[in-house]
């Protein structure tokens, strides 16, 4: 039993964990430690998480073809544990976004953090980059930290039918109903069950109010700590299948590219 | 098996209650017995959100009779007799069966300097009362003054925050008698780097619930990467540790 597990603080090695929601390298506001590729799978491996999929602090705060490219290397670097979101900037053409699809089957989708960018999850100027995101049919994780932006996220979802999005940090309080409305109301919708503080019961709340199949494993290491959100799951008041769909199985579905 | 002593517990049904959400002490108590947690320090919504005295009255009535509950108070300085004075809150804390209190200063209104607190601090420094304040309460610059200003009275500082550490570290290092409680103090590697750099007696177990996850929050603790030793004092030996000084 998985709940067993975590309550000897084992590592779950015996299920299929796959983490949709990772980053690499520093955060300018404060400390992240290990935030590299090595220390990303040492933690990984202390509590049992095969596989991530993570995007580049550096692409979402700096230089995003910097950061892109530090994502290929930890991707290369360990192949079948780290997997990578490309990110797109606003403010420049890249010139050639659809590379990292063609080049690189390690990169599975696109993260968008229109908040650091200074900008709308839907501005027009990220819809180049999407719709080479809608022509692969690979998921979009978008960080997401209000009613407004989850609207946004509809948006999107309207116009890019072959993509599946992803609402980022989904239990926080102030925006939990607009989730389950954007799951119910769109197929291509899902959320992730990256949060820094949430309220017991944020799992139980989501899989009963959107349905299993719409939740996803996400911990947001090495920008925090995924010890965290495998107490949260593992310990939820959910079947045992519930679980396994929602740390793995869900991931490996809508993930076209793995 | 890990037992933990949860130090950082809200009680009470809220006027705005959120589905699923447990708040009621029975409601807590399922939570408790799900994440492992053998007991936990409590204190009443309602002293948060309305009246300390009427708060602090109504823990004996949410707890009942279960003996897994231990009482915390919320307390305040008086100057209008709107709460006891220092040496009447130690004998009505003694009668209760109250071995912490809790300081809210940016939701009650009242200044954390000596001209201010500084007589019920030393009621607190004579008696080895913990006083527990959560940081949205504080600056950073106001906990290094607590630590400095009361060097006698022990503060376990709940909800820290993920991203505080560059701040937390210089407090911890200069002020011996500062805590962190660990519910959110939950960056990647966040409770190994305080073990490693100020040692495991600094970190004490606390969910947040009802705002926090106690399934997230001790799990955190199980698979840091620290010794079972460093563990097991975060997660009941420290907090035991303090209340057992408690001399009333």
């Amino acid at each position: 039993m998985i709940a067993d597990k975590v309550l000897k603080g084992l590592p779950l090695d015996d299920i299929d964990i796959f983490d949709v929601h990772g980053h690499l390298s520093g955060e300018p506001r404060f400390l992240t430690p290990d935030s590299d590729a090595d220390g990303i799978v040492k933690t990984m491996d202390q509590v049992g998480v095969n596989a991530i999929c993570l995007s580049s602090m550096t692409a979402l705060y700096a230089k995003p073809e910097k950061g892109n490219d530090e994502v290929i290397k930890a991707v290369q670097k360990y192949p079948g544990r780290i997997y990578g979101y490309v990110s797109p900037t606003p403010y420049y053409e890249d010139g050639d976004f659809e590379k990292y699809f063609t080049d690189h089957p390690g990169i599975l989708g696109v993260k968008l953090h229109a908040e650091c960018q200074q900008t709308v999850i839907d501005d027009p100027r990220y819809f180049p980059a999407l719709e080479i995101a809608d022509h692969y049919g690979v998921p979009v994780l978008i960080h997401t930290w209000s009613v407004d932006e989850v609207k946004r996220i509809m948006n999107l979802a309207e116009r890019y039918k072959n993509c599946n999005f992803i609402i980022a940090h989904s239990a926080m309080l102030v925006y939990r109903d607009a989730c389950v409305e954007a799951c119910k109301k769109y197929e291509n919708i899902f959320v992730d069950t990256a949060a820094s503080y949430t309220f017991e019961g944020a799992i139980e709340y989501m899989v009963s109010k959107v349905g299993v199949e719409k939740v996803l494993y996400g911990s947001d290491l090495a920008f925090y700590d995924c010890r965290h959100t495998i107490g949260k799951i593992g310990l939820a008041q959910i079947s045992e299948t519930d679980k396994i769909k929602i740390f793995g199985e869900n991931a490996r579905r809508i993930f076209n590219r793995l | 098996m890990i037992n933990f002593i949860d130090a950082n517990c809200m009680v009470g049904k809220r006027m705005h209650s959120l589905e699923g959400v447990p708040q009621t002490a029975e409601e807590m108590q399922a939570v408790m017995d799900r994440s492992g947690i053998s007991h936990a320090i409590v204190y009443h919504c309602i002293a948060l959100e309305s009246d300390i005295v009427m708060g602090n009255g109504c823990l004996d009535e949410e707890i009942g009779t279960s003996n897994r509950f231990i009482k915390q108070w919320v307390v305040m300085p008086s100057f209008f007799e709107e709460f006891y004075q220092p040496a009447q809150l130690l004998e009505k804390m003694k009668q209760n069966h109250v071995s912490s209190v809790r300081m809210m200063p940016h939701t009650h209104g009242y200044s954390t300097k000596p001209y201010s607190i500084g007589k019920l601090m030393d009621a607190f420094a004579e008696c080895n009362v913990p006083v527990f304040i959560t940081m949205n309460q504080l600056s950073f610059d106001d906990l290094y003054a607590l630590g400095t200003n009361y060097p006698a009275v022990k503060f376990v500082i709940c909800e820290p925050g993920y991203r505080g550490a560059r701040q937390y570290a210089p407090i911890l290092e200069n002020c011996k008698n500062i805590y962190l409680e660990t519910s959110n103090y939950c960056h990647h590697n966040g409770i190994k780097d305080v073990c490693r750099t100020f040692g495991a007696e600094r970190l004490i177990f606390g969910s947040g619930m009802p705002n926090g996850s106690a399934t997230a929050a001790t799990s955190i603790v199980r698979y840091s990467d620290i010794s079972e030793e460093e563990k097991m004092a975060i997660a009941s030996g420290n907090i035991l540790k303090l209340l057992e000084e408690v001399s009333l």
